[in-house]
């Protein structure tokens, strides 16, 4: 009697089955593309030499502007370097640098936002007070300001976009530390005994760090396009080196006679943000305990 | 009279996780004047038994049988027919008031809406028939109450709201799901005394769904016993608690406080994997061979009390 | 032996910015718990019985008053003092499947309460964790999944576990079985009272479930928002309540017999009142049937009417 269901429709006797096998699927979809294109770039980065026999900023002008072909497969630019090697290159730094970004404010910033939400009173309002006055200003124009004042360079680009990018995270890990917080299993530890480092090491932190990393991977995409922008505006590396947004700038002037210039830096800025959004959105259900363990099997 | 006749009714669910039993092979008969009672542990099905006479459960449902109201199977007409049928002929109460009300509306706002959608008064009518109702449910002030959020009222007073909702068409049936959950000892007396003086002065029938048995006792006319999907015991209220023929009714009264809090073991079997033959058996101090492979049929024992077990199925 | 005594505990929470006022959740309550017994708290919402239970393991600050365990002066203790006595007195949560750490597994939430005060040596630690899933009930194969992988009771038995691995002297339960279905709460009252026999456990007990507490409790105290009214042996209580607020509340619980249904019953008048705007003099006196004027201004005081059986009301006085 049990085995009797009651769909009369062979087709939804086939959904449900279906849905049975891949329900983790579709949500593990997501993270594996995303992690597949994300180790795809890193590779190239590492691997840069290998993959391609020109130097990147030596000046061949003899091959200048030259369209895509088979030995230049993105074609050459204005001083006849390949543009596909300079592509390549671009990667290490526009990865790098975006990794950097990302990773001191998030440090930063699931600092000051934790201590606020934990402790709250006095600390607390403090640190608000700073977080709001920071987030009321344009992250990018403050970069911007920043770095004409300290000069262009990756490196300065690096520290103006970490001054300010760490706000969000304070102000996500705050709110989520205060919810947390009052959790009956923070309870439950608080009256075994434990101390307050114990509690927030050992149980917020995790209980929080889903979504942070979530909105981590995001930023990784929008720092890189930040880095894009301020290299478009020349202020972020300087030439000779490759870098996607300094590319798309001086491939500009060129636009007319040589579109491949500009077209394949920026398919690639494309390229990698997509690739950190769909990260982002793979993690975010990943890291439910509900789903991970499917996922782990 | 028979109100309302539930036959041979299934209810499954179409899941991820597997195709979810939720009602096997329910029979039910409520009366005209009846309050009947839906006893079950949570997990047992009982909610979906209550929504699908109303026909409030989400697509992924699919629903067999019959549900005759009035010479019309419920599950066999339109949608607008059965709209016209739920508020005003059979109204629901649900189970956490604070979450089945709308933040951002007024009381009276809310309430008025039975009566604006079904007999068409306009908004200031049906603020005058609210503030009524809210008279009727003893919630002190009420013309200056309508003009309240949920969230101002205690818990006992977004019941008794609940309540005013349900009765507002006078309906002739009215399923109460757990509606005194989470109240207060003192409040929940009240509440039992006014749904007791309402459903008899409107002579309105009650399918009360509840797990908490003492409820039952105070307000039921007849019990039915609710255990995986299928009803496993009914009769008189009397009956019942004198005679319990069903292990687990017998079970599920001897862990009540008052009878000793002796403690059945084991728990109910999840609704996914449901166990061959009887469901009870694997948590059955007497169970028999037979348990483990037939399915027990309903066995009137004694005049309109009938069990399905085979203690008591001879054939 | 007294396991705890409280005197004159108070507890004020302020709210509102401009013009302060003052909930007072516990307002002057004073008790013993002796050694070995279950100590049941009852009252209604808002009467403060939770924030009782709090107050006694110190995870909240009491505004006024002096609480003591076994004659230790509790709030005298330093901080690094009082994690040393915790494990001695612990609590159960009234909501299973929010005490427990989702991301844990519920082995490892045992195991981690071992690990945090060195109960057993480190390579002990798995085999103490079986002991107490055994003890509590639960197959040791439970120990690899996740809270919501279990049902409340089997939660609830988890949650029991952990407190039972600190070898703990006294336990506040707080509505442990309110969320839980009736048959499951046979089984955990009946795995408490097992527990108390078997390791000499002294209990707070705290319900709003009167038929509950009348079988667990051998003491009850009746609380009504934030005062004591009645203290007394279980069957006293019971059988000759003194207090009105305590007789309204017994004839409140619904009888499990259906004969007697038509039973007269006091039901009072009114909501129960907000603890920010206290009745003056007698709390209960807005809704008590036997009102008297001296019980608008006067707060009656506690009254020994015999053999530890106390009573608040100026019925008595």
């Amino acid at each position: 009697m049990n085995k009797i269901i009651l769909f009369k429709n062979f087709n939804e006797i086939a959904e449900c089955w279906f849905r049975q096998r891949t329900k983790h699927f579709s949500k593990q979809k997501t993270l594996v593309i995303g992690l597949i294109m994300i180790f795809g770039l890193i590779f190239m980065a590492i691997f840069a030499p290998y993959i391609t026999p020109y130097d990147p900023v030596e000046v061949n002008l003899r091959n200048n502007l030259l369209p895509p072909s088979w030995e230049h497969p993105f074609g050459t630019d204005n001083l006849g370097r390949d543009v596909f090697t300079r592509v390549i290159y671009a990667t290490r730094i526009d990865l790098l640098a975006g990794f950097l970004v990302v990773g001191i404010s998030m440090t930063i910033g699931l600092l000051i936002g934790i201590i606020a939400g934990y402790y709250s009173g006095k600390m607390d309002k403090i640190l608000v007070g700073m977080i709001d006055t920071f987030l009321a200003l344009p992250d990018i124009i403050l970069a911007l300001v920043i770095v004409s004042s300290l000069g262009p360079g990756i490196y300065n680009a690096i520290v103006s976009l970490s001054l300010f990018g760490w706000v969000k995270y304070a102000r996500v890990s705050r709110s989520l530390t205060l919810s947390v917080k009052e959790k009956e299993f923070i309870e439950a530890i608080k009256a075994i005994g434990a101390s307050d480092f114990y509690i927030i090491t050992r149980h917020i932190v995790p209980n929080i760090i889903a979504p942070i990393l979530t909105l981590a991977a995001l930023h990784i995409g929008h720092a890189i396009l930040s880095l894009a922008a301020l290299g478009f505006l020349g202020l972020g590396v300087q030439p000779p080196m490759p870098e996607w947004g300094a590319m798309l700038n001086e491939g500009r002037a060129f636009l007319r006679v040589g579109w491949w210039l500009s077209v394949f830096p920026g398919l690639m800025i494309m390229t990698t943000v997509l690739a950190f959004n769909l990260l982002s959105d793979g993690l975010r259900d990943i890291f439910d305990p509900r789903v991970r363990e499917e996922v782990i099997k | 009279m028979t109100l309302l006749s539930i036959q041979n009714l299934r209810v499954h669910f179409l899941t991820e996780d597997g195709i979810v039993k939720a009602v096997n092979d329910v029979d039910l008969v409520i009366d005209e004047g009846d309050t009947l009672g839906l006893i079950g542990e949570t997990g047992c099905g009982k909610t979906v038994l209550g929504l699908s006479i109303l026909r409030l459960l989400p697509k992924n449902a699919r629903i067999e049988g019959k549900i005759l109201y009035r010479g019309k199977d419920l599950l066999k007409i339109s949608e607008e027919e059965m709209r016209k049928i739920r508020g005003k002929e059979i109204a629901m109460i649900f189970q956490n008031a604070l979450t089945s009300l709308n933040p951002v509306l007024t009381i009276g706002t809310q309430l008025s809406e039975p009566f604006e959608l079904h007999h068409g008064l306009k908004k200031k009518n049906a603020i005058q028939k609210v503030i009524e109702m809210l008279k009727l449910v003893q919630i002190p002030s009420p013309s200056e109450r309508v003009r309240e959020y949920p969230h101002e009222f205690s818990g006992g007073m977004r019941q008794r709201a609940m309540i005013a909702m349900g009765l507002a068409c006078k309906p002739f049936l009215i399923i109460a799901d757990e509606p005194t959950k989470g109240l207060d000892v003192t409040i929940q007396a009240q509440i039992i005394d006014l749904m007791r003086e309402l459903t008899k002065s409107s002579m309105s029938s009650m399918l009360l769904i509840t797990h908490d048995l003492s409820l039952a006792t105070e307000l039921c006319d007849n019990i039915a016993v609710m255990y995986a999907g299928e009803i496993i015991e009914y009769g008189s209220i009397k009956e019942l608690f004198k005679n319990p023929k069903h292990p687990y009714t017998q079970g599920l009264l001897d862990s009540h406080p008052s009878r000793g809090l002796k403690p059945m073991h084991g728990i109910s079997p999840s609704l996914i994997n449901l166990p061959e033959g009887c469901k009870f058996h694997p948590r059955c101090a007497l169970a028999m061979k037979v348990c483990k492979n037939k399915r027990p049929q309903m066995v009137e024992i004694e005049k309109k009390h009938f069990v399905r077990c085979f203690l008591y199925d001879y054939d | 032996m007294i396991m705890i005594r409280v005197e004159n505990l108070k507890k004020y929470f302020s709210s509102g910015v401009f013009r302060k006022k003052y909930i007072k959740a516990v307002d002057g309550i004073s008790f013993e718990i002796i050694k070995g017994e279950t100590f049941g708290l009852v009252g209604e919402s808002g009467c403060g019985k939770t924030t009782v239970g709090r107050l006694i393991l110190r995870l909240i600050e009491p505004t006024e008053g002096k609480i003591f365990f076994k004659n230790i002066n509790i709030l005298g203790l330093s901080k690094e003092d009082l994690q040393k006595l915790r494990p001695k007195m612990q609590i159960i949560f009234q909501d299973p499947d929010s005490s427990l750490n989702p991301r844990k597994k519920i082995g490892e939430s045992i195991a981690e309460v071992l690990k945090l005060h060195k109960i057993v040596s480190k390579n002990k630690i798995k085999e103490k964790v079986i002991e107490l899933i055994e003890m509590v009930g639960l197959n040791p194969e439970h120990i690899n999944r996740y809270p919501h992988e279990l049902s409340g009771g089997q939660n609830q038995r988890v949650a029991i576990a952990r407190v039972l691995a600190m070898n703990p002297e006294f336990i506040v339960a707080d509505e442990p079985t309110s969320s839980l279905d009736l048959n499951v709460q046979a089984q955990i009252l009946f795995l408490l009272r097992e527990l108390q026999k078997k390791l000499g456990l002294t209990f707070l007990f705290i319900s709003h479930n009167l038929e509950v507490i009348k079988v667990m409790a051998d003491r009850i105290a009746v609380m009504y928002l934030g005062k004591l009214i009645e203290v007394g042996k279980t069957s006293e209580i019971f059988n000759g309540s003194k207090h009105p607020y305590t007789q309204a509340l017994l004839s409140a619980v619904p009888v499990l017999d259906p004969e007697a249904k038509q039973k007269r019953k006091i039901v009072l008048e009114g909501e129960i009142s907000n603890p920010i705007n206290s009745p003056s003099g007698c709390r209960f006196h807005t809704r008590c049937p036997y009102r008297e004027k001296i019980c608008e201004n006067i707060e009656p005081k506690m009254i020994n009417i015999r053999d530890g059986h106390q009573v608040a009301c100026h019925l008595y006085s």
